[in-house]
């Protein structure tokens, strides 16, 4: 069987600079994660567990895919 | 020198594979974009590991030059050597051991200094210990099996040098294996 190829993109970095610009480190330290973690995520090197992408959510005070998205091509 | 000339090659042969295999690795993910003048951020446990690493090759590169100096039967007969030898191993034991507990103890405190993908990279870093070791073990086997063929016997210091060469590489390799797994992310 052939696996379609999975993708994660996400809209956290356009979500900090809708809030306030947040920076990298304040949202690492709200979600409990490292800034490298923060970096790697927005530059989609990461895929976050379901529990650090529902922190992120809260943070940002959406819903998760509204931060995240799954695309298969 | 034949087993030597061997074991150069396959080491040569096992870093050309390593170097290709990472490069083709890398081409394969998206770049890491920083703004200008910006650096990479390192974690705490990274930051760790580097100087761990660095420390524990400094004192395995010592122990192995005193070793190759004195040579095996001096390590053998003089106590003074083997204690330095044995001094530098462990040495390399209490850096090993000091990365675990600290590890351990920024684990237990549940902030931001280990996150998941620290844990990760922990989870994975003892991948390569096992071929580590066989990789050692082999060159061992090939270094010894042609030296003393002739012998039909192995003088007995070199059980010890065998054993202690593993407990050296699989704590390089464990700490090598943090390190790289920064670096694969």
């Amino acid at each position: 069987m052939n696996m379609a190829r999975a993708e994660i993109k996400n809209h956290i970095r356009r979500l900090r600079f809708e809030h306030g610009e947040m920076t990298q480190q304040a949202l690492a330290d709200a979600a409990g994660c490292t800034r490298q973690t923060i970096l790697l995520l927005e530059q989609s090197r990461y895929s976050p567990s379901l529990a650090l992408a529902f922190r992120i959510a809260r943070i940002f005070n959406v819903r998760i895919d509204q931060v995240f998205e799954f695309t298969e091509s | 020198m034949f087993p030597i000339l061997w074991i150069t090659i396959a080491l040569a042969a096992a870093l050309v594979f390593v170097y290709f295999s990472a490069r083709r690795a890398r081409a394969l993910r998206p770049p890491i974009v920083l703004a200008p003048g910006e650096k990479m951020p390192t974690t705490p446990m990274q930051r760790l590991a580097q100087w761990a690493l660095g420390v524990s090759v400094v004192l395995a590169l010592l122990a192995v030059a005193v070793v190759v100096y004195h040579g095996p039967q001096i390590y053998w007969d003089d106590d003074r050597v083997r204690l330095t030898v044995m001094g530098l191993v462990l040495a390399m034991m209490g850096v090993l051991a000091f990365v675990a507990i600290r590890s351990a103890q920024w684990m237990a405190r549940g902030d931001a200094v280990i996150d998941e993908r620290d844990r990760a990279v922990l989870t994975g870093a003892p991948a390569g210990q096992a071929g580590a070791i066989l990789i050692t073990l082999a060159i061992w086997q090939i270094g010894l099996a042609g030296t003393y063929h002739g012998n039909g016997q192995v003088p007995m210091v070199f059980f010890y040098l065998v054993f202690w060469s593993c407990v050296v590489m699989a704590a390089l390799s464990w700490l090598a294996g943090i390190v790289l797994g920064y670096k694969r992310q």
